[in-house]
């Protein structure tokens, strides 16, 4: 990992500890971002990724702000006061909603959007992230055409494939063209990119061959920027 | 403390914090490998978990903090260490006397149980 994301993760981490309450926050902080910061240096250092292991430590610091924030009510109402306890249950909404926004940091990877999603709703869930739009691979291309079984529609011939991923975002207009490309076919899933022409964007996509009966079946779509 | 006995059964996050300290006073982060360890890496602990288990055993009286030191295998952070009290020591003692009896009881046989 490069060491530009541990002091990201970092800096994220500090954030958070700022929701523990004052008298806690002033004796444990600097402790728990020292031992978060040896953490994440450990990883590093064993070449393991600490993406998955920032958000679990994340999530576990959420609910321990949450607990110590219960805590700190239950001793306001024992010793009445409450408008701490008014002002101590806003700060823990205002840690869930932290908690949300974090689930939505830019740096994440984008996330799988399910087939027929309207085309607004793709763009607004992919805003932000920097997935890149996968390369065209011809031998991977190759093994669909010969797998793949064709059906005629109005004179025209299709792959059930080339149905299934014209069918994939719900209000781009019938008619619109592709360009199609598969970056890998592998124990029945293909993974590629389709390029919409006038303006819809380019969206990578992961379409799985059904055991039961054979036919494809559209997974995910994920918004992506073009190739140079 | 005067009752051992009334801290247990502890949990497992204290039990373990308390068997990492028994022999020497330790920083957080070496508490958690230590734990790691004991355990067979059957738990692992966030600074969440590991320092919101210090805050309530420092109020209970089950560990102290002690001075903040340098530890010479990492880097050149003053770290806090804690170290297990005679509470501590006291409550740990009864917890795994409390595992002896209950393991002894699986090897009594049950009375009553025909076969």
């Amino acid at each position: 990992m490069a060491r530009g994301n541990i002091k990201r993760y970092e800096a994220t981490y500090a954030k958070l500890l700022r929701f523990y309450p004052k008298s806690y926050r002033q004796r444990f902080a600097e402790p728990m971002h020292q031992m978060f910061a040896d953490m994440c240096r450990e990883l590093d250092q064993n070449g393991k990724n600490t993406r998955s292991f920032t958000y679990k430590i994340y999530a576990e610091t959420v609910a321990g702000i949450l607990t110590e924030r219960v805590q700190e009510v239950v001793m306001n109402i024992k010793a009445n006061r409450p408008k701490v306890v008014i002002g101590v249950s806003l700060v823990s909404i205002s840690i869930i909603a932290t908690a949300i926004l974090l689930n939505n940091h830019p740096t994440t990877v984008a996330q799988p959007i399910q087939p027929g999603t309207w085309l607004k709703q793709v763009r607004e869930l992919s805003k932000g992230k920097k997935t890149a739009c996968l390369a065209n691979v011809s031998s991977a291309t190759d093994a669909v055409k010969r797998d793949d079984s064709f059906t005629e529609f109005k004179g025209q011939k299709f792959s059930t494939f080339e149905e299934v991923e014209g069918g994939a975002i719900a209000d781009i207009p019938a008619g619109t063209n592709y360009h199609l490309t598969i970056n890998s076919y592998t124990n029945n899933t293909v993974k590629g990119t389709m390029t919409y022409d006038k303006g819809y964007g380019s969206y990578n996509y992961t379409t799985q061959k059904l055991p039961a009966h054979g036919q494809w079946q559209l997974m995910s779509i994920v918004a992506c920027k073009a190739l140079p | 403390m005067s009752n051992s006995k009334a801290y247990t059964p502890l949990t497992p996050a204290v039990l373990y914090i308390l068997m990492a300290l028994a022999d020497s006073e330790k920083h957080g982060y070496a508490i958690m490998k230590q734990v790691e360890a004991d355990s067979e890496s059957k738990v692992s602990m966030g600074p969440g978990t590991l320092y919101g288990s210090l805050k309530r055993m420092l109020e209970a009286g089950l560990v102290a903090e002690s001075e903040k030191k340098i530890d010479p295998d990492m880097d050149d952070q003053r770290r806090i260490y804690y170290k297990i009290t005679g509470a501590g020591k006291q409550a740990l003692e009864a917890e795994l006397e409390r595992y002896r009896r209950v393991v002894s009881l699986t090897k009594r046989p049950a009375s009553g149980v025909t076969t």
